[in-house]
């Protein structure tokens, strides 16, 4: 049963002011996303259409905490069909920016995040790697690069990371 | 277009040059065939795609900072990932129109200048390079093979970002294969994502989603699945065995990127396109070309 | 000029010793609404003199002196009533002075009804029944129909809902009225080309094809031999075929006829390959557009593949193959909404579809009783209850909430994916049929012959309140499905609202229209033309020829928001010219007023409602009537501002109650703009408001006017 107190406008509001949550609102339940979400086909736990409903009615702690809001493979499809271009994939991401500000975060994607800002790839470059590379004819690759974790710094995201 | 006149800024990600060699192989080999030149850059980075789930504004400026050192050396993209791709088009739309994000570039340090677009590479061969030509160069005719071609999901869509072809029937992967002599099978599950985005998420669920699609391609009787991106290929080559043994299924089914593919329909010796590196053993491929 | 002031029977102090100037002919009067009061007025008015009565609301004055186009200076609601003095009542009635001045009286247009005769395109039902009701007045009538046959939509379907009437119930009949009726000119075959001309005087040409097949006695040999299969909805037919409706003959599809002429070779009668066209010109008083409802491809949605899998049907296709009983099935899926509500393809709901398809499943129930009926729906929106019951209870059809993503393709079976949202789970429904319920789209080409410029959907706000029939001079009407979606009981109840007009618009012997036109001085747009003001206007009464802009008198209704739009004054709306309004505010304004252009169908009549309420509002606050608050332009802010005004209110209707639909939304743009050219002078931009103010909101008024007094 969801109480009246965990109903909240302000997040909400707040899914509406980001890019990519604007036409929130819009979205009048059809399942369109649903039927074409390949998560949903395997696993009930991520059901899109759900999830949006969820943020209009403003249920903050029972998405942001859940752990299906880290589930979207980002594939699209929903983005393809949806009647009224609500942009799912978009909220989906927006949602785990949230969750992540309300420190949630999952920690694959920490280990991903900390990973690109400390090598400026997801992988570490080792010797090894590139001496393979030489071995095949392929040029080396640069081992790390320091702009990228600058630029965490500027947006502010390094302190979600620690 | 005329040869020589293709001339990009390489763009390999972080999966392929470690994970993938054998594809950025084919790629390059491939390229050079038809007089596209493939300009590696020391200073890409990470496109930005890991990061968006956690702070969707660092993906944007990592993907800009990208897309300005190719503008600077006045170079288009072009990708072998379709992740990176995605994520590179979008923040090239948005540097056209965000005043904001062109700001925050501009304070790393770096200016976005002239416009330049992005592309995949296998795109660049469908479009720059186009089907005729393509043919012209077809040395050895795959005739016997039957393939199953898989798109994934950040090839095509948003449609509103890519602008070709059609993702609900795509059609140009499928052309790119049949010019090769090969022929297509249709199978169910052709558009599903491969479930490589949720594989640190949730292995079990990511693997489920992979195992519908080989389910589907075995029964098309496929001798081989077409890849176009490095995630796909881990979770239907990688992690073939993973879910032949957590799902009680066999498959056997081989993987071959689409420049692989096409290298051997050119002519080119398979050793050179990398084909010992992948997982999945081609010799039923090969067997059947004899 | 004459000034007549009314003391309202002596409530009103009027000074004695008036002088407003030797131009000024002032009359003070007791009683300007009464029967003695009004024939006193009457005798005194003189010819070619401008008339100023200053009083009660132009709402009351206009009811009585309407016919001397005067000027009306509201001293009774906007000054007396509310506790203002002589002063102020002054001051307005000097505005009134000034404006006259320069103002020229409002034309008098007037289209005489040259033809009693009217063109109805389309031979559907809705065309049918008004061409009937027309003719049976006694006045001739044109009945165009595109294809060889009456009936249009109707024809086509086998039954109408929700009582499952065949559709002869309907159809019948009226042919039988619209073939007997001797003023009813049946033109079978024909287009409309192109209309010109003015209400009371229209010259519509058309094409009329000339009949293929003469002395036909509906032997059928021809289409036995015809080798052109045709797929008509559904329905398999010859280039060369037969609707039983009207006329009775066989008739050639010209659009998939290969004229290898085989039906000549053993028809009895004679068929002509080549019969050529005839050039018609009509002379028509009136028009209607009867031109029904055009399909939405549904090929488009790719997901669902239309046309990819042929049994993948449309519902006519669906309702006319089932009813001939070339389907069989066991299952059938029906998916409501396809394409439609949809932003990629039609953003508008079609309204009728829903009950088509529910239409559609009792149907496929009737005929198979022990078929699993499905109906994937968004919405329902099946307005008759006991029909949706019935298709639950008795019928078992299995209504699932949900909007499939797919269908496709297994074992020679289709698959509908869809999650069924009532109890979340995912279906995979093999089915034998699918049915899509599609939208429909309107008949641009014809409306764009008449003048209306199509816009993606249906026209609509031609029918809708603000804009109703009757308040449009042109004689130009739309019945039926032609204006929106409805079916085929709406459409024929429309259809005799549309006749009853067209009928008394053409009995008159004028149509006299008194509505303020916008006038183009060709001299300041020419060399300019940069035809802004033609796209403003939601009528499209403004049209370019030849680099020149013209304005279409029968269409223009007066509201002054390409007027507003002009930036160099070549475009002026009679009767509030720019001359007129400045020298209207030059006259009334002081320094310190809060001007208020207030439109007259909401704004204005707020602020008569503040003086029968008797409300307190300050004393410095000067309104302006103008038709509509798309007629203030930024210059005219200014020019007030200029006089020394202190701040300036924009009032008028609220978003989507606009007499002319989109002027609030215009004047807000330019108060907007306005706003900004303030604040790079220097200026507060908080001193110029737009607002929306209905006719009742006589206290918001009078807060807002207090606000910007403070």
């Amino acid at each position: 049963m969801v109480q009246a107190k965990e109903l909240d406008p302000n997040f909400r509001n707040q899914v509406l002011s980001l890019p990519g949550g604007e036409n929130l609102l819009r979205c009048y339940a059809c399942g369109d996303c649903t039927a074409s979400c390949p998560v949903r086909g395997i696993d009930e736990r991520f059901n899109p259409r759900r999830i949006i409903r969820m943020a209009v009615l403003g249920l903050k702690e029972r998405v942001l905490r859940s752990d299906f809001v880290w589930l979207c493979s980002t594939c699209y499809s929903c983005h393809e069909r949806c009647p009224q271009g609500v942009k799912i994939p978009e909220i989906m991401a927006l949602l785990k920016n949230l969750a992540v500000r309300e420190g949630y975060i999952h920690p694959s994607f920490k280990k991903q995040a900390q990973l690109v800002r400390d090598m400026g790839r997801l992988y570490e470059i080792e010797d090894f790697d590139n001496k393979r590379r030489q071995r095949l004819g392929l040029p080396p690759v640069k081992k790390v690069v320091d702009e990228v974790r600058e630029i965490f710094r500027r947006t502010g995201a390094m302190r979600f990371l620690e | 277009m005329q040869k020589g006149q293709l001339r990009y800024a390489f763009f390999l990600g972080c999966t392929v040059p470690i994970r993938a060699q054998n594809y950025e192989l084919s790629a390059r080999k491939v390229a050079r065939l038809f007089g596209i030149e493939l300009v590696d850059v020391d200073d890409f980075s990470c496109c930005g795609f890991p990061v968006k789930s956690t702070h969707a504004p660092t993906t944007s400026l990592i993907a800009a900072r990208n897309l300005a050192i190719a503008s600077n050396l006045g170079l288009n993209v072009c990708t072998l990932c379709s992740s990176c791709s995605s994520t590179l088009t979008e923040a090239n739309m948005r540097l056209a129109e965000d005043t904001d994000l062109k700001r925050e570039l501009g304070r790393t340090g770096r200016e976005y200048r002239d416009e330049i677009h992005v592309k995949h590479f296998v795109r660049v061969l469908w479009e720059d390079v186009g089907i005729d030509r393509i043919r012209e160069q077809v040395k050895r005719s795959l005739v016997p093979l039957r393939l199953a071609a898989h798109y994934g999901c950040h090839y095509l869509k948003p449609r509103e970002i890519f602008g070709f072809d059609e993702p609900e029937d795509p059609r140009s992967l499928d052309e790119l294969i049949q010019v090769t002599g090969a022929s297509v099978v249709d199978y169910e599950n052709k558009k599903i994502c491969c479930g490589g985005a949720i594989l640190g998420i949730d292995e079990d669920d990511a693997l489920q989603i992979a195992k519908k699609k080989l389910d589907s391609v075995k029964e098309s009787g496929a001798d081989a699945l077409i890849s176009i991106c490095p995630f796909c290929s881990i979770m239907y080559e990688d992690n073939q065995r993973k879910i032949e043994s957590r799902f009680e299924s066999t498959y056997e089914l081989p993987v071959l990127y689409y420049p692989q593919l096409l290298g051997i329909a050119l002519g080119i010796e398979p050793s050179e396109l990398g084909v010992r590196m992948n997982k999945v053993k081609l010799d039923s491929v090969f067997a059947k070309l004899e | 000029m004459q000034l007549f002031i009314c003391n309202c029977n002596g409530e009103i102090e009027v000074p004695a010793d008036l002088d407003f100037g030797r131009d000024v002919e002032v009359h003070v009067e007791s009683a300007l609404c009464s029967d003695e009061g009004t024939a006193r007025v009457v005798q005194r008015l003189k010819e070619n003199s401008r008339v100023i009565f200053a009083g009660c609301s132009p709402r009351i004055v206009e009811k009585f002196y309407r016919d001397y186009d005067p000027e009306v200076v509201n001293i009774r609601e906007q000054a007396h009533f509310v506790g203002h003095g002589w002063e102020k009542m002054r001051d307005l009635i000097r505005g009134a002075v000034q404006k006259m001045r320069v103002s020229k009286p409002t034309s008098k247009k007037e289209f005489p009804i040259l033809h009693k005769s009217a063109l109805v395109i389309g031979g559907g039902v809705s065309g049918m029944e008004v061409a009937r009701l027309i003719g049976d007045s006694g006045i001739d009538v044109y009945l165009v129909e595109a294809a060889p046959f009456l009936g249009g939509t109707v024809s086509a379907l086998d039954r109408l809902y929700p009582k499952g009437t065949p559709n002869s119930h309907t159809l019948y009949p009226l042919i039988n009225e619209v073939v007997r009726n001797p003023r009813i000119h049946l033109l079978m075959n024909g287009v409309v080309e192109g209309v010109e001309g003015v209400p009371g005087n229209y010259s519509a040409r058309l094409r009329v094809a000339r009949p293929s097949v003469k002395n036909c006695i509906l032997c059928g040999r021809c289409e036995e031999v015809c080798p052109v299969v045709v797929d008509d909805d559904g329905l398999r037919r010859k280039a060369i075929y037969y609707v039983p409706t009207h006329p009775d003959s066989y008739a050639i599809d010209f659009q998939t006829c290969t004229k290898c002429g085989k039906c000549q070779d053993v028809c009895p009668g004679e068929i002509d390959l080549n019969p050529g066209y005839e050039e018609v010109q009509a002379k028509v008083g009136a028009i209607v557009a009867a031109t029904g409802l055009y399909r939405f491809d549904a090929s488009r949605i790719r997901e669902y593949g239309y046309g990819k899998y042929d049994r993948v049907l449309t519902a006519l296709e669906f309702e006319r193959k089932v009813a001939s009983g070339e389907l069989r099935f066991q299952n059938v899926v029906i998916i409501h909404c396809a394409g439609s509500r949809d932003e990629k393809y039609l953003p508008y709901c079609s309204k009728i579809c829903c009950l088509i398809g529910l239409k559609e499943a009792k149907l496929a129930k009737d005929k198979f009783p022990d078929a699993q009926v499905y109906v994937a729906y968004i919405d329902l929106r099946s307005t008759v209850e006991e029909f949706y019951r019935n298709l639950r209870d008795t019928y078992g059809v299995n209504f699932i909430h949900g909007k499939p993503a797919e269908v496709f393709e297994r074992d020679g079976k289709l698959v509908v994916k869809t999650e069924d949202s009532s109890i979340g789970e995912l279906l995979e429904i093999e089915t034998d049929y699918v049915v899509l319920s599609t939208g429909f789209v309107p008949d641009d080409d014809s409306l764009r012959t008449l003048g209306f410029r199509p816009n993606g959907t249906f026209p609509e706000e031609y029918i809708h309140s603000s804009l109703s029939i009757d308040s449009n001079p042109r004689g130009i009407y739309m019945a039926g499905a032609a204006a929106y979606p409805q079916n085929a009981t709406d459409s024929l109840i429309n259809a005799r609202e549309v006749a009853s007009f067209a009928t008394s618009f053409l009995a008159q012997d004028a149509v006299v229209s008194r509505f303020p036109i916008a006038t183009i001085n060709a001299d300041i747009c020419g060399g300019v033309t940069c035809s802004l003001c033609v796209r403003t206007c939601p009528y499209q009464a403004l049209y370019t020829v030849e680099e020149e802009v013209k304005v279409n008198e029968a269409m223009c209704m007066g509201c002054g928001i390409c007027a507003a739009a002009c930036g160099v004054g070549a475009n002026q709306l009679e009767g509030t010219t720019d001359r007129e309004l400045s020298a209207q505010l030059d006259g009334m304004v002081r320094k310190d007023s809060i001007v208020a252009f207030l439109c007259k169908w909401s704004a204005y009549n707020a602020a008569d409602r503040a003086g029968y309420e008797r409300l307190s509002y300050p004393e410095n606050v000067r309104i302006v009537r103008i038709p509509c608050s798309g007629r203030v332009d930024p210059q005219l802010i200014l020019r007030a501002f200029t006089l020394g005004a202190k701040g300036v209110l924009v009032g008028g209707c609220y978003p989507d109650g606009c007499h002319y639909s989109v002027g609030n939304f215009k004047a807000r743009r330019r108060v907007s703009l306005t706003k900004t050219l303030l604040r790079d002078m220097g200026l507060d931009p908080g001193r110029v408001k737009v607002e929306w103010i209905g006719i009742s909101e006589s206290k918001k008024l009078v807060e807002i006017l207090k606000e910007m007094n403070a």
